[in-house]
């Protein structure tokens, strides 16, 4: 039963060498038994009749073997075409559920924004004429600008970051990691907003990894990922070119091939974070929110 | 003669009818199909070898299948199914190989 030993084999290990007999036997034991031990039988019984196989009732048995046989078969057949089938659908079905899911999403957002315009519009024509609530929405205005939550323009940089052609490894793509220096090390440089792809970096974003894209705001990007960084063009990127970041993603470049390019711009526009909803948080003396009770 | 006649029938009302295989034995179909196959090559050499008789088919057949199934189901049980019908296919699968071989010298003689 075991392999002989032979001297060629005395490198390989007890252990393979017994598994190497076990699947040897199993070849060599591919028919059953009984079939010979059988026809060994009939021949010591009738030497007549020897090897021939008999007929009789028991090819019906035969019969309804092939029969259980060729059923199996067919139903274990019909049935991976019909789990592909369902598959195929359930995933169509999921497909659609999302793309509506989003057109939603993206008519609510747009509704939002106009709803919240027209509020800002009815304000301040309702306080029109009140000079002490005037300036009031114009300090507004200016902390909510400081702040991220109002759309700002003026002249600053703006910087590219994408993958390295025919990136195949993960460190030749962007990671999460790679947008947080670059954002740290604009603001270090002395960046007044800053937005990713249209995305304005407020005082509750994150940016971070969530599933194969990067989120910015809880909204998936796309590459390339733009930043626009608002701020005096010239001191900003000397700047952040000696910021951690800076150089950090100047040695990634150089390292890994990844796009990086920083540029001055004239005018460029930094639209308003999504406002947050503050249930806990609240400055001092003044009453809670109330937002959560809704 | 019948076992053909049965062969086209299992095909014909599998196809037509689509039976239902309820789902705690859907995991144990592809098993069966295996066993059941490995029975079928099996018989086939041992008719070629002039040695087949239908007892020990019909009863290697059912046992076969029976077995692999029971194999599996266990495994389940015990949290090792996977393995186990690796296990099952692994050893089936040579066994069709060696058998299916011995056919191949038997018709073509080489």
């Amino acid at each position: 039963m075991d392999p002989e030993d032979s001297p060629g084999e005395e490198r390989t290990s007890p252990s393979v060498r017994s598994a190497q007999g076990l699947l040897e036997r199993v070849a060599q034991q591919a028919l059953d038994e009984d079939y010979a031990e059988k026809a060994i039988r009939r021949q010591n019984a009738d030497p007549e009749d020897g090897a021939r196989p008999r007929r009789g009732k028991r090819s019906w048995a035969v019969g309804v073997a092939f029969f259980a046989f060729a059923l199996l078969v067919a139903t274990a057949s019909m049935q991976r075409y019909q789990q592909a089938d369902e598959i195929a659908k359930s995933r169509e079905q999921l497909v659609t559920q999302v793309k509506s899911a989003k057109s939603r999403l993206d008519t609510n957002l747009a509704t939002i924004q106009t709803l919240s315009q027209e509020n800002e519009d009815l304000q301040s024509a309702l306080l029109a004429d009140d000079s002490d609530a005037q300036e009031l929405l114009r300090d507004t205005e200016n902390l909510k600008a400081a702040a991220g939550y109002a759309p700002v323009r003026g002249p600053g940089v703006k910087v590219v970051i994408d993958n390295a052609p025919h990136a195949t490894e993960d460190a030749e793509k962007v990671l999460d990691r790679d947008l947080q220096r670059t954002a740290n090390g604009l603001f270090e440089a002395g960046a007044e907003a800053i937005s990713i792809n249209g995305q304005r970096l407020g005082s509750l974003t994150s940016i971070r990894t969530a599933g194969h894209a990067i989120g910015v705001n809880y909204r998936p990007l796309q590459r390339p990922y733009v930043f626009s960084a608002i701020g005096d063009p010239r001191k900003l990127s000397v700047r952040f070119s000696q910021t951690e970041g800076g150089l950090y993603m100047q040695a990634v470049k150089k390292r890994y091939g990844l796009r990086f390019d920083v540029s001055a711009a004239d005018d460029l526009e930094v639209p308003a974070a999504p406002m947050p909803k503050l249930l806990f948080a609240r400055a001092p003396g003044t009453k809670p929110n109330g937002g959560g009770s809704q | 003669m019948i076992a053909v006649f049965g062969l086209i029938l299992g095909i014909v009302l599998g196809l037509i009818f689509e039976p239902q295989v309820p789902i705690g034995l859907q995991a144990y179909l592809p098993i069966a199909v295996v066993a059941a196959l490995d029975a079928v090559f099996g018989a086939f050499r041992a008719f070629l070898d002039g040695i087949f008789d239908d007892k020990v088919f019909v009863i290697s057949f059912f046992s076969n299948v029976l077995i692999a199934a029971l194999i599996v189901f266990v495994g389940d049980k015990l949290g090792v199914g996977a393995q186990l019908s690796t296990a099952v296919v692994v050893v089936l699968g040579i066994r069709i190989f060696s058998n299916a071989a011995a056919i191949r010298r038997h018709l073509l003689h080489a």
